[in-house]
């Protein structure tokens, strides 16, 4: 059945839709595509290309490991403190990015609370590296998979977890083998924003990881530099990182149609 | 004698100013290297020159400033820190008129807390050929302070690929990180690092007039507004001028 929208509510829909569509495709129009090859060919777009794929492939990765166990945490433990945790963990999403490389330098810098031992006792100094481009991805994008995969947990059946404990299982064997396939569409899809957030990072990654080219400029960093030298190449790159994020959202539509 | 004239000044300023239009605030896009400066003569701006009710800084990269004041970003005043960027906004607005007001050398900018402090003496004890796990930072290529350094790794026969750990946009963004103790060195300003040395958050290593290079100020009023042409004349004026060389260690144009 055919539900009827009322005329004034459709030209609001409509003003919003071109808002956000207008600005993406006006990048469509004015890429240089008779270019494109060779843009895309230049070694600076290949090295950014490689760099962004690499670390946010690694930070996606990171975040899936340590994130599903901290998501099953605040969903299951009954210990207090926990909303006051669950807080601290998702502040990055709502947090200006660059506070966020600010914080990373103050506690992993080579005078940072944690990094000064680093440096000191081993030699390790992790700021402008490319160790440190995938620790500011991973610290702006796992709160995204955690926030999506503790939520699927605490709407799982606790019933098959009982059921699985009464019979003897214990508690690492029902995370594994009960609690964790049955999160599985929403761990994919978690991983799917952490990646997509990782390789969107900016404001973390250029102050915690500066920006150099071949080591730790992402394509973001390459866009924001190239903007004030080489408009056209940085309409390429931006077009870049648009493909890739509708492909993350293609690939994942049916997760986003949930509901309809 | 200052009571007198500025007394003086005074009453015939504010005549000046009764007309609203010739009264208000001013917006000063200035190089990053320009900071300490500005800030430290806006007092005394502020006070002889009455009909300017207040000045708002943007401070950056000369090529970020550059870029964003072509594509339109209200701004009264462009303070640059070479003339090439200077020159964007100029071959934009033919109308512009720009003067060149001081002059700036380079200096190896060492954090006191690194432990190659001691270690490093020249252009090429940047390197870690020469310090091993030494961490230098540049400012990017495209603004004044990263064109600068260029000229200067290359008289001294390294590149700055060999050299740079990380590039900074501004030359704010790296002597921060230099003070922070989280770069073991950077090349900047020597009148940043005058400032930075006189502070005690780093020490200064002298790069020699074989291998240094200069880079020059420039300054321009972006509108036709009287205030904006007073903030202009101010800077290229020599009271501003002797506080530039004696107080921050710039260079006569």
């Amino acid at each position: 059945m055919k539900q009827r929208t009322s005329p004034s509510l459709k030209v609001l829909a409509g003003i919003a839709a071109a808002f956000i569509a207008l600005p993406l495709l006006s990048i469509l129009v004015r890429t240089p595509w008779s270019d494109l090859g060779n843009m895309l060919s230049q070694k600076s777009t290949r090295d950014a290309l490689s760099i962004s794929l690499q670390t946010s492939i690694i930070a996606a990765l990171i975040s899936c490991a340590f994130g599903v166990p901290l998501a099953w945490l605040l969903a299951r433990s009954q210990s207090r403190g926990l909303s006051a945790l669950r807080v601290i963990c998702i502040t990055p999403m709502v947090l200006p990015p660059v506070v966020g490389g600010i914080a990373l330098l103050t506690a992993f810098g080579r005078q940072g609370l944690v990094g000064r031992f680093l440096y000191d006792w081993f030699d390790v100094s992790l700021p402008f590296t490319r160790t440190a481009v995938v620790m500011a991805q991973v610290f702006v994008a796992m709160p995204f998979l955690v926030l999506a995969v503790e939520a699927s947990f605490r709407q799982s059946d606790k019933g098959l977890e009982e059921a699985a404990r009464t019979m003897g299982a214990s508690p690492s064997r029902v995370f594994f083998t009960v609690a964790l396939p049955a999160a599985r569409p929403a761990i994919m899809a978690g991983l799917a924003l952490a990646w997509a957030r990782s390789l969107g990072e900016f404001g973390a990654s250029i102050t915690f990881a500066g920006s150099f080219p071949g080591r730790t400029q992402t394509l973001p960093m390459a866009v924001y530099e190239l903007v004030s030298v080489d408009y056209r190449l940085s309409l390429v790159l931006s077009l870049v990182l648009i493909l890739i994020s509708v492909g993350v959202l293609a690939a994942m539509r049916d997760r986003w149609m949930v509901g309809r | 004698m200052s009571g007198c004239s500025s007394g003086s000044r005074q009453s015939s300023t504010s005549d000046a100013c009764k007309e609203p239009a010739a009264k208000g605030s001013i917006v000063v896009m200035a190089a990053s290297s320009m900071v300490n400066v500005l800030s430290d003569v806006e007092k005394t701006f502020l006070t002889t020159h009455p009909c300017v009710t207040g000045i708002t800084y943007s401070y950056g990269s000369s090529a970020t400033l550059a870029t964003q004041i072509v594509n339109g970003s209200p701004a009264d005043v462009f303070v640059s820190a070479s003339e090439a960027t200077m020159n964007t906004v100029k071959n934009a607005d033919k109308t512009v008129t720009i003067n060149v007001f001081a002059k700036n050398t380079a200096e190896i900018m060492v954090s006191p807390a690194s432990r190659f402090a001691s270690k490093i003496t020249d252009v090429t004890s940047l390197s870690d050929s020469v310090n091993s796990g030494i961490t230098v930072g540049l400012c990017v290529e495209t603004a004044p302070c990263g064109t600068l350094a260029n000229s200067i790794v290359e008289k001294a026969g390294t590149s700055r690929n060999t050299i740079a750990d990380t590039e900074s946009p501004s030359v704010e963004d790296l002597i921060t990180k230099i003070e922070m103790g989280e770069l073991d060195a950077g090349i900047v300003y020597h009148s940043d690092c005058k400032y930075a040395e006189s502070r005690n958050v780093a020490t200064c290593v002298v790069i020699p007039s074989a291998v240094n290079s200069t880079n020059g100020y420039y300054v321009a009023a972006l509108t036709s507004r009287s205030i904006a042409q007073q903030y202009v004349d101010y800077i290229n004026g020599s009271e501003f001028k002797s506080v530039l060389q004696s107080k921050f260690g710039f260079l006569a144009p």
